[in-house]
């Protein structure tokens, strides 16, 4: 019995144990997320790598060398993989966590490969940067090929549909049965699908089309095509690369990319609901209110306190406010004048982020509604100690359970960038730079601004300040959990290990 | 209906009035004690004697006119926050009438500011200061200075706390007085009666002090100095005597019978109690003092190490980090700075240490102690419970209760402790918004609003332990922190209540009287 709980990989590694079954759940999900995951750079680097062939193409054979190798790794590993009928909660979130680390690796050797980065680290903090979607580069555009450029976006594009799938539809169903989800109720995940499955199927339905639509009309402001696509997968991911040259000088451009950024932090089941035009229970929801006014509110307040009533300057905070809040971080400013509280709202609108089940990082409106209604029957609870009541959201009471995970979800945040801001604070950035570039990494939102509001330059920061922040991004764009879960679960495999080995020692020191 | 709408009506006041009116006559006599004193340095005595006059006679009054009632949660936050506010306004009698912050270029708005702000930071025990280089504290008289230490005093363990102990017509009330005023989520009963258990904490307090003051005279402190620290070392208020703080003395001994006494102030009174009754000392057996401890040695040795590798030499960067970690962690908020710029301004440290400092900041010290911040015990449970969450993904059928030490902690505990952190963290962003709003920058405004709602005392950037909140922040931003301070002291619920319940129960009584006129 005993036999058929154990994975191949250790049908490999230790002797005796011959034909086994399925694997089991925790070997599986792990190797098909590191096979998915090295898949997914592999594909990314050959599409790269044949679509340099139009131009110099002079980084086309690293890329399609490396994407076959890591194509190949990835299918073979998923060839050999013999899934459980049913995954564990926990060993679908290792999976993913295995395919941000595959990936990331993956992806390093490529800008490594082709003397994109200098060092090997530098590498690692370029794939992080692109995957997570946070766009914190030190990479100056002007300075790489398209093909590489075609790269990092593309890797943000599928980093970003990655987080959709987490976010919308693994976590709500997987965590159905007697775990409601963190992010978005069973009822809600629902609508996007009856089944995991259908779920992602839907959500590729308009991440698909929603990228080549907002392609469409960049290239129609006379952005290019190529130039175009960039745009449209940095908007649609949420990710915030741009192409060389500042596309956004240009009203439209800066409109549509404002535009797609504010449908991109919206909740993809909003947008589903769109699609179907099931707008009834939109007109109810609270969340949506929220996130378009928070949207308004700081577009206002950029727009008046800079006191340039220009329809330029009007433009650009509606953009900054977008860009903000999606987490995307586009790198422009307003043209009016920058003053200290603008600093502290794009930061704390970039740490709440879009809607929940959306593209974009941050602790999401959702979880911000939940804590104040929190704050709320607490008060509430103050003075009738014995009071039972449900928080709810568009009239539909919550678990507990899912309240628990909101402010669980809310402590670690904290945490984390608590402790990369110490991290980097100790490495040599001062403070509020410390604070700035944490709550950037953990929302995984793009460039910095310093307090009068100019674009910090990442490059010039140490090489173990940039490592410090890389757990951080992973960390905020897979919503910590998978990362806690997986750690979890090899202390545990630790323990155990070490638990048998002296249990060992202590039998042979019997026999003896 | 009527007679009930009628005694809820009549009940409210009296109560809050009753234990607002006996604190006052509490600061009456602190005050009146504190006018002789006065008379040590020739200095006029009527400042002080006046105050303490208009505080006897309007606490007397109030309290004589007045009689309290059994306590429903709604009454209980009245009295606890309205008792804060009176004390706190009257407070600043002495200031105002001794002209403390009448210096040049201040004027009477500001003036009043200065001493409403010096007054809810002496009673909150938070230790922010508005004196400064413009407005040295050495140069007003014992009396004042006494009697701003007092106000730490009386503060730090909790004037309502003082009060039920001769109000024994509270009766069961008073432990829901001592428990809204108490820091940490729960508060300890250390006798069978609530008055007892009160009387208990004030010994153990008084006998703590004493041991502090003793301490430091024989360390070479001058008796008006040892007095005035070791009042406000126990109360882990901050309140010096000198403007350089404990950087006036720059001696070693002094800084270590601190560092002990800061300790014991922000550790567990209930422990003390159990170690004073059972002749052992149980504190390394309660899982909130080792983590508090185990905090503040690596804390400690982390800074040292930062600071010894920036070229400071090993020794004194280990003082300097033990000394301010141990202050702002116990939210003291002392200062061994010898001045701008020394090893001991951590102002002027790398930014790592700052930000392990900001951290403590937050933090605070024991449950059942004098100190502030949101406490060990509450991010201990918060943390366990993110464990716990994480294992039950692992595990979804488990069941995994919070342990807290060998005690489960209930999950109406958990909640709560979600709840305040809640609250805290929604209060933290509104103050920094509010203060750089009020043109203060960010890492100023944010620590400003953390130490205040912490009840800490200094802050960072520009209100650094060398630093006057007067020069720092405007007045308006001053009075912003007052608030803060105020709302931190009793742990935000009650002092938000206070102002939302009576809102309530007019919002309650209107729809009475709309029903009765409908029907």
């Amino acid at each position: 019995m005993k036999f058929a709980y154990r994975s191949r990989l250790q049908v490999l590694t230790f002797s005796g144990y011959q034909q086994l079954p399925d694997w089991a759940s925790w070997t599986s999900g792990l190797t098909l997320g590191a096979s998915f995951g090295l898949l997914l750079s592999g594909i990314i680097a050959i599409v790269s790598g044949v679509a340099g062939l139009h131009g110099a193409a002079s980084q086309t054979p690293e890329l399609l060398i490396i994407g076959t190798l890591s194509g190949l790794i990835g299918s073979f590993l998923f060839s050999i993989v013999r899934p459980p009928p049913k995954h564990r909660t926990a060993d679908i979130f290792g999976g993913f966590f295995f395919l941000s680390i595959f990936s990331i690796v993956s992806s390093a050797i490529v800008f490594y490969a082709t003397d994109s980065v200098e060092h090997f680290d530098t590498a690692l903090y370029e794939a992080t940067v692109s995957l997570t979607t946070t766009a914190l580069s030190t990479l100056n555009t002007s300075q790489i090929t398209p093909e590489m450029q075609f790269f990092r976006g593309s890797l943000q594009w599928a980093g970003g549909l990655v987080v959709l799938i987490l976010g919308a539809a693994i976590i709500p169903v997987v965590g159905s049965k007697s775990e409601p989800s963190i992010q978005i109720e069973r009822n809600e995940a629902l609508a996007l699908g009856n089944t995991r499955q259908s779920a992602i199927f839907n959500i590729l339905k308009i991440y698909i089309p929603l990228s080549f639509l907002l392609w469409v009309a960049f290239a129609l402001t006379g952005t290019g095509i190529f130039d175009g696509l960039l745009l449209s997968i940095s908007t649609v991911s949420t990710g915030g690369f741009v192409p060389a040259g500042n596309p956004f000088e240009d009203s439209a451009t800066q409109w549509i990319a404002a535009a797609g950024m504010c449908l991109s932090g919206t909740s993809f089941v909003v947008l589903w609901r769109l699609a179907l035009r099931k707008t009834g229970e939109l007109r109810n929801s609270a969340e949506l209110r929220v996130y378009f006014s928070v949207v308004a509110i700081s577009a206002l307040t950029l727009f008046i306190f800079s006191h340039d009533f220009t329809y330029e300057n009007f433009r650009s905070s509606f953009f900054v406010a977008s860009s903000a809040i999606s987490t995307t971080g586009f790198p422009a400013t307003i043209t009016g004048e920058w003053i200290p509280i603008f600093t502290v709202l794009v930061l704390l609108i970039t740490a709440i982020g879009g809607m929940a089940g959306s593209v974009s990082g941050g602790f999401n409106i959702r979880s911000l509604i939940v804590l104040i209604r929190l704050s709320v029957r607490e008060m509430v609870r103050q003075l009738h100690p014995r009071s039972v009541s449900r928080i709810q959201i568009d009239g539909k009471p919550l678990s507990e359970s899912t309240v628990d995970h909101t402010v669980v979800l809310q402590f670690l945040f904290v945490s984390v960038v608590v402790v990369t801001c110490i991290g980097v604070s100790i490495t040599e950035l001062d403070l509020f730079s410390a604070i700035n570039a944490a709550v950037h990494s953990t929302a995984t939102a793009g460039p910095l601004r310093s307090i009068d509001g100019a674009l910090t330059e990442v490059s010039v920061w140490t090489r173990p300040t940039r490592s410090l922040l890389m757990p951080a991004m992973i960390l905020g764009w897979l919503a910590i959990f998978p990362v806690l879960i997986v750690a979890g679960e090899f202390v545990s495999f630790l323990k155990s290990k070490f638990r048998s080995v002296k249990r060992t020692v202590i039998e042979v020191r019997s026999n003896e | 209906m009527s007679r009930f709408h009628f005694k809820t009506m009549s009940k409210r006041p009296h109560t809050t009035l009753h234990v607002a009116g006996t604190a006052l006559l509490f600061v009456s006599l602190m005050m009146l004690v504190c006018s002789f004193v006065e008379l040590s340095d020739n200095k006029s005595i009527y400042p002080l004697l006046v105050a303490s006059i208009i505080c006897g006679l309007i606490g007397g009054l109030a309290r004589l006119t007045t009689k309290p009632g059994t306590l429903g949660q709604a009454e209980i936050f009245s009295a606890v926050g309205g008792a804060y506010l009176f004390v706190s306004l009257f407070g600043t009698l002495p200031y105002l009438f001794a002209g403390t912050f009448d210096y040049g270029g201040s004027n009477s708005l500001i003036e009043f500011t200065d001493a409403l702000f010096e007054s809810i930071s002496g009673y909150t025990a938070t230790g922010s200061t508005v004196f400064g280089s413009h407005n040295p504290i050495e140069s007003h008289g014992t009396g004042i200075l006494l009697y701003r230490q007092l106000t730490q005093w009386l503060g730090g363990l909790g004037i309502v706390v003082l009060v039920v102990t001769v109000l024994p017509s509270l009766r069961a009330s008073g432990l829901g007085l001592i428990s809204a005023e108490a820091p940490g989520p729960e508060s300890d009963r250390l006798a069978s009666r609530v008055v007892d258990t009160a009387r208990e904490f004030w010994k153990i307090y008084f006998v703590l002090t004493l041991l502090i003051g003793v301490g430091l005279f024989a360390a070479g402190m001058g008796g008006f100095d040892a007095l005035a620290h070791a009042l406000t070392t126990a109360a882990t208020g901050g309140f010096s005597t000198r403007s350089a703080s404990i950087g006036f003395w720059d001696n070693p001994t002094i800084e270590i019978i601190l560092i002990i006494g800061m300790i014991l102030g922000g550790s567990s009174f209930a422990l003390h109690w159990r170690a004073t009754k059972e002749r052992r000392v149980p504190h390394f057996k309660d899982s909130e003092f080792r983590a508090y401890i185990g905090l503040f040695t690596l804390a400690a040795v982390v800074i040292a190490w930062i600071l010894s590798s920036n070229g400071l030499g090993f020794g004194q960067a280990l003082r300097s980090a033990t000394f301010n970690v141990v202050a702002l962690g116990t939210s003291s908020g002392f200062s061994n700075a010898t001045g701008d710029g020394s090893s001991g301004d951590f102002a002027a440290w790398a930014s790592g240490p700052q930000a392990i400092l900001f951290i403590f900041l937050i933090f605070g010290g024991c449950t059942g102690s004098t100190s502030g911040g949101v406490k060990i015990f509450r991010l201990q449970v918060g943390a366990l419970h993110a464990l716990r969450s994480i294992r039950k993904f692992r595990r979804p059928r488990g069941i995994f209760p919070v342990f807290h030490g060998s005690k489960v902690i209930s999950e109406s505990l958990v909640q709560r402790v979600a709840g305040f952190i809640a609250v805290y963290a929604v209060l933290v962003i509104s103050g920094t918004i509010i203060l750089t709003i009020l043109d203060t920058d960010i890492v100023t405004a944010a620590s400003g609003a953390v130490s205040a709602l912490g009840n800490m005392g200094p802050a960072l950037g520009e209100a650094g332990p060398t630093s006057s909140f007067a020069d720092a922040y405007s007045a308006p931003s001053r009075l912003v922190l007052a608030i803060f301070m105020l709302i931190g002291r009793l742990e935000i619920f009650p002092m938000l209540l206070m102002v939302i319940s009576p809102y309530r129960v007019t919002k309650k009584q209107i729809r009475q009287i709309r029903k009765k006129n409908y029907s």
